[in-house]
Protein backbone atom coordinates (compact mmCIF):
# COMPACT_ATOMS: atom_id res chain seq x y z
CA UNK A 1 0.00 0.00 0.00
CA UNK A 2 3.03 2.05 -0.01
CA UNK A 3 3.14 5.73 -1.95
CA UNK A 4 -0.68 5.44 -2.13
CA UNK A 5 -1.81 8.11 0.59
CA UNK A 6 -1.07 11.16 -1.16
CA UNK A 7 -0.57 14.59 1.09
CA UNK A 8 0.77 16.59 -1.79
CA UNK A 9 -0.76 20.37 -1.82
CA UNK A 10 -1.17 20.62 -5.51
CA UNK A 11 -2.53 16.98 -5.63
CA UNK A 12 -5.91 17.06 -8.19
CA UNK A 13 -7.97 14.11 -8.23
CA UNK A 14 -10.86 13.45 -10.72
CA UNK A 15 -13.59 10.74 -10.20
CA UNK A 16 -15.18 9.71 -13.37
CA UNK A 17 -13.75 9.29 -16.58
CA UNK A 18 -16.72 9.77 -18.96
CA UNK A 19 -16.18 12.86 -21.27
CA UNK A 20 -16.28 15.62 -18.43
CA UNK A 21 -13.91 13.72 -16.34
CA UNK A 22 -11.07 12.83 -18.68
CA UNK A 23 -11.64 16.75 -20.16
CA UNK A 24 -11.14 18.18 -17.09
CA UNK A 25 -8.35 15.94 -15.86
CA UNK A 26 -6.33 16.48 -18.83
CA UNK A 27 -6.41 20.31 -19.00
CA UNK A 28 -5.59 20.47 -15.23
CA UNK A 29 -2.87 17.94 -16.32
CA UNK A 30 -1.51 20.23 -19.53
CA UNK A 31 -1.63 23.40 -17.05
CA UNK A 32 1.44 21.35 -14.74
CA UNK A 33 -1.12 19.98 -12.18
CA UNK A 34 -0.06 16.56 -10.94
CA UNK A 35 -3.51 14.68 -11.47
CA UNK A 36 -5.14 10.89 -10.26
CA UNK A 37 -7.98 10.25 -12.64
CA UNK A 38 -10.11 7.34 -10.74
CA UNK A 39 -12.41 5.26 -12.66
CA UNK A 40 -14.63 2.47 -11.70
CA UNK A 41 -14.67 0.92 -15.15
CA UNK A 42 -11.81 -0.57 -17.22
CA UNK A 43 -11.74 2.01 -20.03
CA UNK A 44 -11.91 5.72 -20.32
CA UNK A 45 -15.48 7.06 -22.09
CA UNK A 46 -17.68 6.68 -19.11
CA UNK A 47 -21.90 5.49 -20.73
CA UNK A 48 -19.84 6.59 -24.40
CA UNK A 49 -18.15 3.19 -24.34
CA UNK A 50 -21.43 1.07 -24.69
CA UNK A 51 -23.01 3.72 -26.89
CA UNK A 52 -22.97 3.34 -31.10
CA UNK A 53 -24.97 6.30 -31.74
CA UNK A 54 -23.66 9.77 -33.15
CA UNK A 55 -22.63 12.05 -30.95
CA UNK A 56 -24.78 15.19 -31.57
CA UNK A 57 -23.35 18.49 -31.14
CA UNK A 58 -20.04 17.36 -30.95
CA UNK A 59 -17.04 19.72 -29.76
CA UNK A 60 -14.39 19.99 -32.68
CA UNK A 61 -12.40 16.63 -32.20
CA UNK A 62 -15.66 14.64 -31.26
CA UNK A 63 -17.34 15.75 -35.02
CA UNK A 64 -18.95 13.21 -36.42
CA UNK A 65 -17.66 10.07 -34.44
CA UNK A 66 -20.06 7.56 -32.26
CA UNK A 67 -20.11 7.06 -28.78
CA UNK A 68 -17.69 3.94 -28.56
CA UNK A 69 -15.07 6.22 -30.81
CA UNK A 70 -15.21 8.98 -29.19
CA UNK A 71 -14.46 6.59 -26.14
CA UNK A 72 -11.15 5.35 -27.62
CA UNK A 73 -10.01 8.79 -28.66
CA UNK A 74 -10.66 9.64 -24.60
CA UNK A 75 -8.28 6.80 -24.19
CA UNK A 76 -5.93 8.50 -26.89
CA UNK A 77 -6.27 11.57 -24.66
CA UNK A 78 -4.98 9.91 -21.68
CA UNK A 79 -2.07 8.29 -23.09
CA UNK A 80 -0.53 11.18 -24.22
CA UNK A 81 -0.90 13.16 -21.32
CA UNK A 82 0.88 13.14 -17.61
CA UNK A 83 -2.80 12.40 -16.18
CA UNK A 84 -2.35 9.47 -13.59
CA UNK A 85 -5.01 7.19 -14.98
CA UNK A 86 -6.57 4.21 -12.74
CA UNK A 87 -9.02 1.83 -13.83
CA UNK A 88 -11.59 -0.27 -11.53
CA UNK A 89 -10.90 1.72 -9.19
CA UNK A 90 -14.00 3.06 -7.06
CA UNK A 91 -14.21 6.33 -5.15
CA UNK A 92 -17.03 5.07 -2.35
CA UNK A 93 -16.84 8.26 -0.17
CA UNK A 94 -16.04 11.90 0.07
CA UNK A 95 -15.73 13.05 3.69
CA UNK A 96 -15.60 16.35 5.74
CA UNK A 97 -11.73 16.70 6.17
CA UNK A 98 -11.53 16.35 1.89
CA UNK A 99 -10.22 12.72 2.06
CA UNK A 100 -11.47 10.13 -0.19
CA UNK A 101 -12.09 6.60 0.59
CA UNK A 102 -10.68 4.58 -2.47
CA UNK A 103 -11.00 0.59 -3.49
CA UNK A 104 -8.76 -0.59 -6.93
CA UNK A 105 -6.79 -3.57 -7.92
CA UNK A 106 -4.13 -2.84 -5.25
CA UNK A 107 -6.73 -2.44 -2.51
CA UNK A 108 -7.85 0.18 -0.35
CA UNK A 109 -6.53 3.38 0.38
CA UNK A 110 -7.28 7.06 0.84
CA UNK A 111 -6.86 10.45 -1.30
CA UNK A 112 -6.59 13.37 -0.02
CA UNK A 113 -6.57 15.86 -2.73
CA UNK A 114 -6.41 19.52 -2.61
CA UNK A 115 -9.06 19.81 -5.11
CA UNK A 116 -11.65 17.70 -6.32
CA UNK A 117 -13.51 17.15 -9.40
CA UNK A 118 -16.68 14.69 -9.50
CA UNK A 119 -17.15 13.74 -12.70
CA UNK A 120 -19.46 10.83 -11.34
CA UNK A 121 -22.06 11.19 -14.37
CA UNK A 122 -26.02 10.37 -14.39
CA UNK A 123 -28.23 7.10 -13.09
CA UNK A 124 -30.40 5.35 -14.99
CA UNK A 125 -34.26 6.07 -14.15
CA UNK A 126 -36.48 3.11 -13.16
CA UNK A 127 -40.22 2.67 -12.26
CA UNK A 128 -42.34 -0.06 -10.58
CA UNK A 129 -45.07 -1.94 -12.77
CA UNK A 130 -46.08 -5.38 -11.87
CA UNK A 131 -43.90 -8.13 -12.56
CA UNK A 132 -40.79 -5.77 -13.19
CA UNK A 133 -38.54 -7.68 -10.93
CA UNK A 134 -38.31 -10.88 -13.30
CA UNK A 135 -35.16 -11.89 -14.44
CA UNK A 136 -34.93 -10.46 -18.52
CA UNK A 137 -36.59 -6.86 -17.66
CA UNK A 138 -33.37 -4.83 -17.37
CA UNK A 139 -31.97 -1.14 -17.99
CA UNK A 140 -31.35 0.83 -21.44
CA UNK A 141 -27.58 0.81 -20.16
CA UNK A 142 -27.76 -2.85 -19.11
CA UNK A 143 -28.36 -3.75 -22.32
CA UNK A 144 -25.91 -1.62 -24.06
CA UNK A 145 -23.54 -3.01 -22.26
CA UNK A 146 -24.60 -6.65 -23.40
CA UNK A 147 -24.66 -5.68 -26.67
CA UNK A 148 -22.02 -3.38 -27.41
CA UNK A 149 -19.32 -4.21 -25.19
CA UNK A 150 -20.35 -8.14 -25.04
CA UNK A 151 -22.12 -9.13 -28.25
CA UNK A 152 -24.77 -10.61 -26.94
CA UNK A 153 -29.10 -9.59 -27.62
CA UNK A 154 -30.69 -8.94 -24.20
CA UNK A 155 -33.46 -11.06 -26.11
CA UNK A 156 -34.76 -11.76 -29.63
CA UNK A 157 -38.34 -10.58 -29.47
CA UNK A 158 -38.21 -7.34 -26.72
CA UNK A 159 -40.16 -4.15 -25.23
CA UNK A 160 -38.54 -1.11 -25.18
CA UNK A 161 -40.86 1.02 -22.15
CA UNK A 162 -40.02 5.06 -22.70
CA UNK A 163 -41.35 7.29 -25.33
CA UNK A 164 -38.06 10.06 -24.97
CA UNK A 165 -34.84 9.92 -26.77
CA UNK A 166 -33.14 7.00 -24.36
CA UNK A 167 -36.11 4.48 -26.15
CA UNK A 168 -35.50 5.81 -29.56
CA UNK A 169 -32.41 4.99 -29.52
CA UNK A 170 -32.69 1.77 -28.23
CA UNK A 171 -35.09 0.39 -30.44
CA UNK A 172 -32.52 1.50 -33.37
CA UNK A 173 -29.65 -0.28 -31.38
CA UNK A 174 -31.97 -3.13 -30.53
CA UNK A 175 -32.89 -3.37 -34.27
CA UNK A 176 -29.27 -3.42 -35.51
CA UNK A 177 -27.67 -5.60 -33.28
CA UNK A 178 -30.73 -8.47 -35.18
CA UNK A 179 -33.75 -8.33 -32.62
CA UNK A 180 -36.72 -10.33 -34.17
CA UNK A 181 -39.23 -7.71 -32.59
CA UNK A 182 -39.36 -4.49 -31.27
CA UNK A 183 -42.61 -3.55 -29.55
CA UNK A 184 -42.40 -0.35 -27.96
CA UNK A 185 -44.16 1.09 -24.95
CA UNK A 186 -44.55 4.44 -24.30
CA UNK A 187 -44.90 4.41 -20.09
CA UNK A 188 -44.71 1.88 -17.63
CA UNK A 189 -48.13 3.19 -16.26
CA UNK A 190 -50.56 -0.25 -15.99
CA UNK A 191 -47.91 -2.55 -17.67
CA UNK A 192 -47.86 -6.20 -16.39
CA UNK A 193 -44.98 -8.38 -16.81
CA UNK A 194 -45.53 -11.99 -16.58
CA UNK A 195 -43.30 -15.27 -16.38
CA UNK A 196 -42.06 -17.90 -13.56
CA UNK A 197 -38.18 -17.99 -13.66
CA UNK A 198 -38.08 -15.07 -16.12
CA UNK A 199 -40.44 -12.81 -18.50
CA UNK A 200 -42.48 -14.70 -20.84
CA UNK A 201 -45.04 -11.92 -21.91
CA UNK A 202 -46.21 -8.14 -21.26
CA UNK A 203 -49.54 -7.04 -20.66
CA UNK A 204 -51.21 -3.66 -21.82
CA UNK A 205 -55.04 -3.31 -21.07
CA UNK A 206 -55.74 -6.76 -21.60
CA UNK A 207 -53.37 -7.48 -24.93
CA UNK A 208 -50.84 -9.51 -23.78
CA UNK A 209 -47.69 -9.74 -26.15
CA UNK A 210 -45.08 -12.17 -25.70
CA UNK A 211 -41.45 -11.24 -25.41
CA UNK A 212 -38.31 -12.60 -23.97
CA UNK A 213 -36.58 -9.47 -22.68
CA UNK A 214 -38.00 -5.77 -21.50
CA UNK A 215 -35.68 -2.81 -21.65
CA UNK A 216 -36.74 0.39 -19.22
CA UNK A 217 -35.47 3.35 -21.14
CA UNK A 218 -36.75 6.23 -19.55
CA UNK A 219 -33.80 8.25 -19.42
CA UNK A 220 -31.03 9.36 -16.67
CA UNK A 221 -30.63 11.63 -13.42
CA UNK A 222 -27.80 13.71 -12.50
CA UNK A 223 -25.61 11.26 -9.75
CA UNK A 224 -23.23 13.88 -7.33
CA UNK A 225 -23.65 11.09 -4.64
CA UNK A 226 -20.14 12.12 -3.57
CA UNK A 227 -21.02 15.84 -3.52
CA UNK A 228 -24.00 14.85 -1.33
CA UNK A 229 -21.24 12.98 1.11
CA UNK A 230 -19.49 16.35 1.15
CA UNK A 231 -23.02 18.22 2.12
CA UNK A 232 -22.70 20.50 -1.03
CA UNK A 233 -25.63 22.69 -1.43
CA UNK A 234 -28.45 21.53 -3.54
CA UNK A 235 -31.46 23.42 -5.48
CA UNK A 236 -33.69 21.79 -7.79
CA UNK A 237 -33.71 21.31 -11.00
CA UNK A 238 -37.09 21.70 -12.76
CA UNK A 239 -35.19 20.48 -16.07
CA UNK A 240 -33.71 17.11 -14.33
CA UNK A 241 -36.83 16.67 -12.26
CA UNK A 242 -34.18 16.19 -8.80
CA UNK A 243 -31.83 17.94 -6.51
CA UNK A 244 -28.08 19.37 -7.98
CA UNK A 245 -25.33 20.91 -6.57
CA UNK A 246 -25.28 24.70 -7.12
CA UNK A 247 -22.10 25.66 -8.58
CA UNK A 248 -20.34 29.11 -9.38
CA UNK A 249 -18.96 30.16 -12.69
CA UNK A 250 -15.93 27.57 -12.25
CA UNK A 251 -18.02 24.83 -11.54
CA UNK A 252 -17.13 24.63 -7.76
CA UNK A 253 -19.92 23.82 -5.31
CA UNK A 254 -20.16 25.32 -2.36
CA UNK A 255 -17.89 23.25 -0.16
CA UNK A 256 -14.12 24.70 -1.02
CA UNK A 257 -12.26 22.69 -3.54
CA UNK A 258 -15.33 20.27 -4.49
CA UNK A 259 -16.11 20.70 -7.95
CA UNK A 260 -19.10 18.94 -10.03
CA UNK A 261 -19.06 18.42 -13.92
CA UNK A 262 -20.75 17.15 -16.27
CA UNK A 263 -24.02 15.14 -15.96
CA UNK A 264 -24.03 14.84 -12.46
CA UNK A 265 -25.04 18.07 -12.05
CA UNK A 266 -27.62 18.53 -14.10
CA UNK A 267 -27.75 16.64 -17.50
CA UNK A 268 -25.93 17.92 -20.54
CA UNK A 269 -24.55 17.10 -23.68
CA UNK A 270 -21.44 15.64 -24.52
CA UNK A 271 -20.10 19.12 -26.21
CA UNK A 272 -21.64 21.00 -22.36
CA UNK A 273 -19.91 18.28 -20.71
CA UNK A 274 -16.64 18.62 -22.06
CA UNK A 275 -16.92 22.73 -21.82
CA UNK A 276 -17.46 22.00 -18.09
CA UNK A 277 -14.15 19.98 -17.97
CA UNK A 278 -12.24 22.14 -19.11
CA UNK A 279 -13.18 24.95 -16.71
CA UNK A 280 -12.66 23.02 -14.09
CA UNK A 281 -10.00 21.51 -15.32
CA UNK A 282 -8.27 24.84 -15.51
CA UNK A 283 -9.98 26.34 -12.47
CA UNK A 284 -8.20 24.05 -10.12
CA UNK A 285 -4.76 24.83 -11.93
CA UNK A 286 -5.50 29.03 -11.85
CA UNK A 287 -4.56 28.38 -15.37
CA UNK A 288 -4.77 31.61 -18.21
CA UNK A 289 -6.96 29.81 -20.32
CA UNK A 290 -10.08 29.62 -18.24
CA UNK A 291 -12.08 32.73 -18.88
CA UNK A 292 -11.92 31.57 -22.54
CA UNK A 293 -13.20 27.92 -21.47
CA UNK A 294 -15.58 29.86 -19.33
CA UNK A 295 -16.81 31.68 -22.76
CA UNK A 296 -16.67 28.17 -24.77
CA UNK A 297 -19.00 26.75 -22.02
CA UNK A 298 -21.63 30.08 -21.56
CA UNK A 299 -21.75 29.63 -25.93
CA UNK A 300 -23.75 25.98 -25.47
CA UNK A 301 -26.77 26.42 -25.77
CA UNK A 302 -29.03 24.48 -23.20
CA UNK A 303 -32.20 22.71 -23.55
CA UNK A 304 -34.19 23.68 -20.65
CA UNK A 305 -37.44 21.56 -21.08
CA UNK A 306 -39.49 20.80 -17.60
CA UNK A 307 -38.66 17.10 -16.69
CA UNK A 308 -41.48 15.25 -16.63
CA UNK A 309 -42.33 12.20 -14.10
CA UNK A 310 -42.10 8.88 -16.19
CA UNK A 311 -44.87 7.50 -14.57
CA UNK A 312 -47.61 7.93 -12.46
CA UNK A 313 -47.33 7.35 -8.71
CA UNK A 314 -51.02 6.73 -7.76
CA UNK A 315 -50.81 3.77 -10.86
CA UNK A 316 -48.26 1.61 -9.28
CA UNK A 317 -49.73 -1.20 -7.70
CA UNK A 318 -50.19 -1.92 -3.86
CA UNK A 319 -48.02 -5.53 -3.95
CA UNK A 320 -45.65 -3.82 -6.18
CA UNK A 321 -41.88 -3.71 -4.39
CA UNK A 322 -41.06 -0.65 -5.10
CA UNK A 323 -37.21 -1.22 -3.28
CA UNK A 324 -36.34 -3.96 -5.34
CA UNK A 325 -33.40 -4.86 -2.86
CA UNK A 326 -35.17 -4.55 0.56
CA UNK A 327 -38.69 -6.04 -1.08
CA UNK A 328 -41.03 -2.48 -0.10
CA UNK A 329 -44.23 -2.86 -1.23
CA UNK A 330 -45.96 0.26 -2.51
CA UNK A 331 -48.55 -0.16 -0.25
CA UNK A 332 -45.99 0.06 2.82
CA UNK A 333 -44.59 3.44 1.17
CA UNK A 334 -48.30 4.77 0.84
CA UNK A 335 -49.28 3.83 4.94
CA UNK A 336 -45.70 5.31 5.86
CA UNK A 337 -47.03 9.00 3.85
CA UNK A 338 -50.34 8.17 5.42
CA UNK A 339 -49.06 8.26 9.11
CA UNK A 340 -46.73 11.15 8.62
CA UNK A 341 -44.04 10.85 6.32
CA UNK A 342 -43.18 13.72 4.30
CA UNK A 343 -39.58 13.21 2.77
CA UNK A 344 -37.82 10.40 1.17
CA UNK A 345 -35.75 10.18 4.74
CA UNK A 346 -38.71 9.75 6.52
CA UNK A 347 -40.11 7.32 4.64
CA UNK A 348 -36.36 5.57 4.39
CA UNK A 349 -36.51 5.45 8.12
CA UNK A 350 -40.25 4.06 8.34
CA UNK A 351 -40.28 1.27 5.53
CA UNK A 352 -35.75 0.84 4.69
CA UNK A 353 -36.87 1.72 1.21
CA UNK A 354 -34.02 2.92 -0.01
CA UNK A 355 -31.27 1.12 2.53
CA UNK A 356 -30.26 -1.82 0.56
CA UNK A 357 -26.80 -1.95 -1.26
CA UNK A 358 -27.82 0.54 -4.11
CA UNK A 359 -28.61 3.52 -1.42
CA UNK A 360 -31.74 4.76 -2.76
CA UNK A 361 -30.85 6.07 -5.84
CA UNK A 362 -33.32 4.01 -7.60
CA UNK A 363 -36.09 4.75 -5.80
CA UNK A 364 -35.26 8.28 -4.31
CA UNK A 365 -36.92 9.62 -7.59
CA UNK A 366 -40.11 7.19 -7.32
CA UNK A 367 -40.57 7.88 -3.49
CA UNK A 368 -40.62 11.15 -3.62
CA UNK A 369 -43.04 11.01 -6.73
CA UNK A 370 -45.24 9.18 -4.23
CA UNK A 371 -44.71 11.69 -1.97
CA UNK A 372 -45.69 14.75 -4.08
CA UNK A 373 -48.92 13.06 -5.29
CA UNK A 374 -50.26 11.86 -2.04
CA UNK A 375 -49.08 15.07 0.26
CA UNK A 376 -49.73 17.53 -2.82
CA UNK A 377 -46.46 18.84 -1.74
CA UNK A 378 -44.37 19.87 -4.55
CA UNK A 379 -41.03 17.92 -5.94
CA UNK A 380 -39.04 20.95 -5.31
CA UNK A 381 -40.21 21.50 -1.42
CA UNK A 382 -39.27 17.76 -0.48
CA UNK A 383 -36.16 17.40 1.64
CA UNK A 384 -33.50 15.37 -0.78
CA UNK A 385 -32.81 12.44 0.61
CA UNK A 386 -29.09 12.15 2.91
CA UNK A 387 -26.63 10.17 1.49
CA UNK A 388 -23.87 8.45 2.57
CA UNK A 389 -21.14 6.30 2.31
CA UNK A 390 -20.29 3.78 0.86
CA UNK A 391 -21.56 4.55 -2.70
CA UNK A 392 -20.66 1.74 -4.05
CA UNK A 393 -20.04 -2.03 -3.22
CA UNK A 394 -17.46 -2.23 -0.76
CA UNK A 395 -16.28 -5.83 0.73
CA UNK A 396 -15.56 -5.10 4.50
CA UNK A 397 -12.33 -6.75 4.10
CA UNK A 398 -11.27 -3.50 1.82
CA UNK A 399 -12.86 -1.46 4.78
CA UNK A 400 -10.43 -3.63 7.50
CA UNK A 401 -7.02 -3.21 5.23
CA UNK A 402 -8.06 0.06 4.98
CA UNK A 403 -8.55 1.08 8.81
CA UNK A 404 -4.97 -0.52 9.23
CA UNK A 405 -3.22 1.42 6.76
CA UNK A 406 -5.37 4.84 8.40
CA UNK A 407 -3.60 3.69 11.86
CA UNK B 1 -36.45 -19.95 -31.94
CA UNK B 2 -32.64 -19.58 -31.95
CA UNK B 3 -30.19 -21.08 -29.86
CA UNK B 4 -27.98 -18.53 -28.99
CA UNK B 5 -28.08 -14.29 -28.83
CA UNK B 6 -24.73 -13.94 -29.96
CA UNK B 7 -24.40 -11.46 -31.91
CA UNK B 8 -22.21 -12.77 -34.85
CA UNK B 9 -22.08 -9.36 -36.45
CA UNK B 10 -22.86 -6.08 -36.04
CA UNK B 11 -23.09 -3.77 -38.20
CA UNK B 12 -21.22 -0.91 -36.51
CA UNK B 13 -19.16 -2.56 -34.12
CA UNK B 14 -17.94 -5.57 -36.31
CA UNK B 15 -17.94 -8.94 -34.40
CA UNK B 16 -16.50 -10.11 -30.90
CA UNK B 17 -12.42 -10.02 -29.97
CA UNK B 18 -12.80 -12.57 -27.69
CA UNK B 19 -12.58 -15.88 -29.37
CA UNK B 20 -11.56 -18.89 -27.33
CA UNK B 21 -14.51 -21.23 -26.44
CA UNK B 22 -14.49 -23.06 -22.94
CA UNK B 23 -17.43 -24.85 -21.57
CA UNK B 24 -18.96 -23.95 -17.92
CA UNK B 25 -21.55 -25.25 -16.12
CA UNK B 26 -25.01 -23.39 -14.80
CA UNK B 27 -28.11 -24.34 -13.26
CA UNK B 28 -26.83 -27.29 -13.87
CA UNK B 29 -26.17 -27.97 -17.52
CA UNK B 30 -22.99 -27.19 -19.85
CA UNK B 31 -22.81 -24.19 -21.89
CA UNK B 32 -20.65 -22.68 -23.79
CA UNK B 33 -18.91 -18.98 -23.02
CA UNK B 34 -15.96 -17.21 -24.32
CA UNK B 35 -12.73 -16.59 -22.03
CA UNK B 36 -13.15 -12.65 -21.01
CA UNK B 37 -16.51 -12.13 -20.75
CA UNK B 38 -18.38 -11.72 -17.99
CA UNK B 39 -20.54 -14.69 -16.49
CA UNK B 40 -23.39 -12.53 -16.85
CA UNK B 41 -23.30 -12.39 -20.77
CA UNK B 42 -22.38 -16.22 -21.11
CA UNK B 43 -24.81 -17.12 -19.28
CA UNK B 44 -27.23 -14.61 -21.20
CA UNK B 45 -25.97 -15.94 -24.46
CA UNK B 46 -27.45 -19.52 -23.63
CA UNK B 47 -30.69 -17.88 -22.54
CA UNK B 48 -30.21 -18.02 -18.81
CA UNK B 49 -31.63 -14.99 -17.06
CA UNK B 50 -32.72 -15.83 -13.60
CA UNK B 51 -29.18 -15.76 -11.50
CA UNK B 52 -30.35 -15.67 -7.71
CA UNK B 53 -33.33 -15.75 -5.50
CA UNK B 54 -34.44 -13.04 -2.78
CA UNK B 55 -34.04 -13.46 0.99
CA UNK B 56 -37.30 -13.99 2.27
CA UNK B 57 -39.50 -13.72 -0.58
CA UNK B 58 -37.40 -16.56 -3.17
CA UNK B 59 -37.99 -14.03 -6.20
CA UNK B 60 -36.22 -15.04 -8.57
CA UNK B 61 -34.05 -11.92 -9.67
CA UNK B 62 -31.60 -11.31 -13.12
CA UNK B 63 -29.15 -8.45 -14.50
CA UNK B 64 -31.05 -5.13 -13.73
CA UNK B 65 -29.05 -2.40 -13.89
CA UNK B 66 -25.64 -4.21 -14.70
CA UNK B 67 -23.74 -1.54 -12.97
CA UNK B 68 -22.22 -3.23 -10.00
CA UNK B 69 -24.35 -1.17 -7.83
CA UNK B 70 -26.77 -3.93 -6.55
CA UNK B 71 -26.79 -7.06 -5.29
CA UNK B 72 -29.26 -8.39 -8.26
CA UNK B 73 -25.89 -9.28 -10.03
CA UNK B 74 -24.49 -11.49 -7.58
CA UNK B 75 -24.36 -15.00 -7.88
CA UNK B 76 -22.49 -18.16 -6.99
CA UNK B 77 -19.36 -19.11 -8.67
CA UNK B 78 -17.56 -22.50 -7.67
CA UNK B 79 -19.38 -22.49 -4.59
CA UNK B 80 -18.81 -18.75 -3.67
CA UNK B 81 -21.76 -16.51 -2.88
CA UNK B 82 -22.07 -12.93 -3.57
CA UNK B 83 -19.98 -13.02 -6.91
CA UNK B 84 -20.38 -9.81 -9.04
CA UNK B 85 -21.93 -11.77 -12.65
CA UNK B 86 -21.62 -8.39 -14.95
CA UNK B 87 -17.86 -7.70 -14.18
CA UNK B 88 -16.06 -11.18 -13.46
CA UNK B 89 -14.77 -12.99 -16.79
CA UNK B 90 -15.45 -16.44 -17.42
CA UNK B 91 -12.77 -19.08 -16.72
CA UNK B 92 -12.57 -22.34 -18.06
CA UNK B 93 -14.52 -25.27 -15.77
CA UNK B 94 -16.30 -22.54 -13.48
CA UNK B 95 -19.56 -23.84 -12.12
CA UNK B 96 -22.45 -21.13 -11.58
CA UNK B 97 -24.95 -21.91 -9.55
CA UNK B 98 -28.75 -19.29 -8.73
CA UNK B 99 -27.80 -18.72 -5.59
CA UNK B 100 -30.37 -18.84 -2.95
CA UNK B 101 -31.05 -15.61 -0.70
CA UNK B 102 -28.20 -14.42 0.84
CA UNK B 103 -25.72 -17.75 0.27
CA UNK B 104 -23.76 -19.55 2.06
CA UNK B 105 -20.43 -19.44 3.51
CA UNK B 106 -17.24 -21.06 2.64
CA UNK B 107 -14.52 -22.38 4.68
CA UNK B 108 -10.84 -21.19 4.18
CA UNK B 109 -8.61 -23.78 3.46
Amino acid sequence: MGGKRMSGIDQIVVVGAGASGVAAAYAAATSGAPVILLDEQDAPGGWLRSSVSMIEDAPEMLDGKRGFEAASYATVLLGSSSVDYRPGTVAWGLFENGSLGVVGPEGAYQLRPSRTILATGSTEIVWPFAGWTLPGIMTARAARAFMHLHFVLPGRRVAVIGQGNDADQMAVDLEMAGADEVHRFASPDGLVAEGEASVTSIVKDGDRTHVDAVILALGSLPDPELARHALTELRYSESDGCHVPIRNAHMMTSVDGVFVVGDAGGMTSVAEAVAQGFVAGYAVTRSERLAEAIGTLTDISRETAVHESVGTASDIPDDVHVDREEQVTARMIRDAIETGSVSVNDVKRKTRAGMGVSQGRDTEYVIARMISEQTGISLDQLVPMTARPPARLVSLAALAQLATAVD
Amino acid sequence: MSTTLRIESHPVLGSNELRTTVTITADGREIQALVGEPIAAALLASGILKIRTMPGTAAPRGIFTGVGRSIEELGTVNGESNVPLMSTPVEDGMVIEVQQGLGGWVENA
